[in-house]
């Protein structure tokens, strides 16, 4: 649900125009300044040596119009069919605009998918694999396993250099995170001012502003956001179910759409491509590889790596800041892991007072689910029933 | 579902195997009857900790395919159903999640069901694993320990190479080094919880124990690759091995195998077949048919078809034996079970293997189930079949579930086998 508020807005109007374009333009522009672009797959590919190095990160977003004959060749049936898009884009033929591929461990479909694409450049050299890095992190919190991560970054920091041709410097690096955390920050307004008392922002608005940022030039993405926050206080304040959206990642603005045009308000969420990405700071002050680390260790535990206790202290604690009435689940098929917490998350929001439906094995696009529509409208109903401001 | 035909096994090893194994579980009742710690572990997890500390366990996918030749896995699927889980979900590794929940598990589980873990130990070798095993900790009281997965940056050729005495080669050097720590944290916490020392020379022992074991399956696989006809079939290979694999680092489990080995040999010395008629050797790609092991045998008497490998036999015969133990024992069990994710799951460790091994056994065709609904399993087939093809060994490529027989149509596979023998086998060799 895109107001008129937000389409007629600049700084809106802006976003809106690099998230529907996917960054190809900015990829271009970013190159033609002489700089490299890494496409990345996962929430936590480590970004600030990618902005230290010059290096545009330029998330690879799935395509809904794409038929998946390239991916098909490789991938088994249950690669979920979002990464399956994801993949086909990168061994489909045509120009990339990316030079460089990261990806992180942030689900094992992910893992998969880079072993793959391994595989592919040894066997099919030909094929439209560039070099491609894996950020192997562990997230189990623990000493041992932040040592680990340490040296991971450390890694990837020397592959960062490597692609842009020079060292990073720990300054370098400093103005990388000083850059990222505006950026954060400037998104933690615009979740204020979702989560607030009456809501300003939706959840289909949010879903562009936080988009954006995954194929834009991130300095230019903060401002922009920041200059949205100023307007965005004066926009109306939104009615309906307050409504917490957990689950896949949601790279267009279907899903979101079906519940709020139901007339719910998503008021926060831990998916990847919202609030969960940008949530969490990096440190300016502690050594670089340190606070890295301590970032991507310790952002809301993922639905899909984080054993079920801590996802659903997590669920539950998110979903009462947020004030929710509701939370919907929403899982792409063959993207099960979450479906193993959703019973317990249920039980123990429901003895909190909010409702929660599971929405699973979803077609991506969601389109192709002719009835989801249907269920989300009829689950918006149930959070309507007998509210102040239903 | 599989009609009640059962696999005909002929060699003595899988029926005291067999026999051993149910014996096992009736100590097993004992033991944790009189108050000892019992372990639940998934499969991936060193359990020759557990072995050397003699804590008594059971692995998640022995149990697991125990349960679905007994047919229990839609009952135990039914529980998770009622619990508001989903049915079609890694049906490997939740069927016990299920049971946990059979109020009636006591009198209609297997040989009396399973005695209630103290503790519950898995890798995060999957997103769904450490849930898994939350769960059901929970659901048995039981004390949850997990531990890491860490991802080869090096990917040396030809790994069955180096695993026996360069095994240092194999891997990162951080990553042992982690897992070795892992070892450490796990052996604390096994003491803490059941007040036993652990001893040093007691794992010597058992890993000693353990590359004997496996140098007999390494001597019988390249028996039966090297024997003109066939003297077993996996029907037999693969439940002895299992059954024995998941007592290893036991005088008993060495013994079985060597006693497994002795009995082939005397049956290819004796020039036996277990097909007669073999015309053809397959291979078996994927994890066992559970649930339908007369499955194999559907294809000998009508094309002279005889299965001949699995993974079972030979990752024993090439990912166990590690030498060089005695210096660093703890490291050198890291380098056993931070493999096995690798070799099984990883192309081209995987695939590499998978093309030797059906070039030295001879293979005339390849029978592949790729997992239905886990994303652990899912290791590259396209690549293997590439590569197998590639080598110009046939390959039949299917979704299937090992333990879960609600959408396994015997008659349907049966046909689509057969039709694979005649068209790409003898059919690819009369072109
Ligand atoms: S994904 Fe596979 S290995 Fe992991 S829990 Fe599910 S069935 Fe088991």
């Amino acid at each position: 649900m895109l107001r008129d508020c937000a389409l007629e807005n600049q700084a809106f109007r802006e976003l809106y125009r690099v998230w529907l374009d996917r960054g190809n333009g900015e990829a271009a522009a970013h190159r033609a300044r002489g700089g490299r672009v890494v496409g990345c797959l996962g929430a936590d590919v480590p970004e600030e040596y990618l902005l230290a190095g010059d290096l545009l990160p330029l998330r690879i977003a799935p395509d809904p119009r794409s038929d998946l004959a390239h991916a098909d060749r490789y991938l088994e049936a249950c690669f979920d069919p979002m990464v399956r898009s994801q993949f086909d884009r990168i061994v489909g033929p045509g120009e990339k605009p990316w030079d460089f591929l990261a990806v992180s461990n942030s689900t094992d479909v992910l893992v998969r998918t880079y072993l793959y694409l391994r595989e592919l450049r040894r066997t099919e050299p030909e094929a439209p694999v560039p070099d491609t890095a894996f950020i192997d992190w562990l997230f189990t919190p623990s000493e041992r396993f932040r040592r680990y991560n340490e040296a991971r970054a450390a890694e990837f920091r020397k592959k960062a250099e490597e692609w842009a041709g020079r060292p990073i410097t720990d300054a370098d690096l400093r103005e990388a995170v000083h850059v990222l955390n505006g950026e954060r920050s400037a998104m933690g307004r615009i979740y204020a001012l979702r989560q607030a008392e009456g809501p300003r922002v939706s959840g289909t608005e949010a879903l562009v502003i936080a988009g954006a940022g995954f194929y834009m030039d991130r300095a230019r993405h903060r401002d922009l956001v920041n200059a949205l926050a100023a307007e965005a206080e004066a926009w109306p304040v939104l009615k309906g179910p307050r409504l917490y959206f957990s689950g896949t990642e949601q790279y267009d603005l279907t899903v979101y759409s079906y519940l709020e045009e139901a007339g719910a308000v998503i008021v926060g969420e831990d998916q990847d491509c919202g609030m969960r990405y940008y949530c969490r700071l990096t440190d300016p002050e502690s050594p670089p590889e340190e606070a890295v680390v301590e970032r991507y260790m310790r952002r809301i535990p993922s639905p899909k790596k984080a054993t079920v206790t801590r996802r659903v202290e997590a669920l539950v604690c998110e979903a009462q800041e947020s004030r929710a009435r509701g939370v919907a689940v929403c899982m792409d098929q063959f993207e099960e892991a979450a479906s193993w917490d959703f019973p317990e998350e249920k039980r123990a929001l429901e003895a909190e007072g909010i409702r929660a439906a599971e929405f699973c094995k979803l077609p991506y696009p969601a389109e192709k689910d002719e009835t989801l529509r249907g269920r989300m409208a009829a689950f918006v109903e149930e959070l309507k029933g007998g509210t102040a401001d239903g | 579902m599989a009609e009640e035909r059962r696999a005909v096994k002929t060699l003595k090893a899988a029926q005291e195997s067999g026999a051993y194994q149910k014996e096992w579980f009736r100590s097993l009742h004992d033991r944790v009857k009189a108050g000892e710690d019992f372990a639940y572990l998934n499969a991936d997890v060193p359990m020759e900790i557990f072995r050397a500390m003699d804590v008594p366990f059971c692995v998640n996918q022995w149990w697991a395919a125990i349960c679905s030749a007994k047919r229990m896995t839609p009952r135990y699927v039914n529980f998770l159903r009622e619990a508001g889980y989903r049915d079609d979900l890694c049906s490997y590794c939740s069927a016990v999640l299920g049971e946990s929940l059979d109020p009636e598990d006591a009198e209609l589980g297997p040989w009396g069901g399973l005695p209630r873990p103290t503790m519950a130990v898995t890798r995060l070798t999957c997103d769904c694993q450490g849930k898994i095993f939350q769960l059901l900790a929970r659901n048995y009281g039981a004390e949850l320990f997990t531990m890491e997965n860490t991802l080869p940056r090096t990917v040396p050729e030809n790994w069955w190479d180096l695993a026996t005495d360069r095994w240092e080669e194999l891997y990162d050097a951080d990553r042992l080094d982690l897992a070795v720590e892992e070892l450490k944290d796990l052996i604390s916490w096994l003491e803490r919880k059941t007040g036993r020392v652990f001893d040093y020379d007691r794992l010597i022992q058992v890993m000693a124990l353990i590359n004997e074991q496996e140098g007999w399956y390494r001597r019988t696989r390249d028996l039966i690759a090297a024997a003109p006809m066939a003297p077993v079939t996996v029907v037999d290979t693969i439940n002895a091995t299992m059954q024995a694999q998941w007592q290893r680092g036991t005088e008993w489990a060495a013994g079985h195998a060597r006693r497994m080995y002795e009995e082939i040999k005397a049956l290819a010395d004796a020039g036996h077949a277990a097909v007669p008629n073999e015309k053809y050797r397959l291979m078996w790609l994927g994890r066992g048919l559970w649930h339908d092991f007369a499955f194999y045998q559907n294809f000998e008497e009508k094309y002279g078809a005889a299965f001949v490998w699995s993974m079972y036999l030979a990752m024993g015969a090439d990912a166990y034996i590690r030498e060089g133990y005695e210096r660093d024992p703890l490291r050198a069990l890291a380098a056993r079970y931070i493999g096995m994710e690798d070799f099984l799951h990883m192309p081209p460790w995987n695939s590499g293997w998978f093309v030797r091994e059906a070039k030295n056994n001879r293979i005339d065709g390849v029978v592949y189930m790729a997992p239905a609904n886990c994303m652990q399993a899912v290791e590259g087939s396209g690549f293997i079949v590439k590569a197998l093809e590639r080598a110009g060994i046939p390959v039949l490529l299917f979704r299937g579930d090992p333990v879960d027989d609600r959408k396994w149509n015997r008659e349907n596979m049966t046909e689509l086998v057969g039709r694979f023998i005649e068209e790409r086998i003898i059919g690819g060799k009369e072109a």
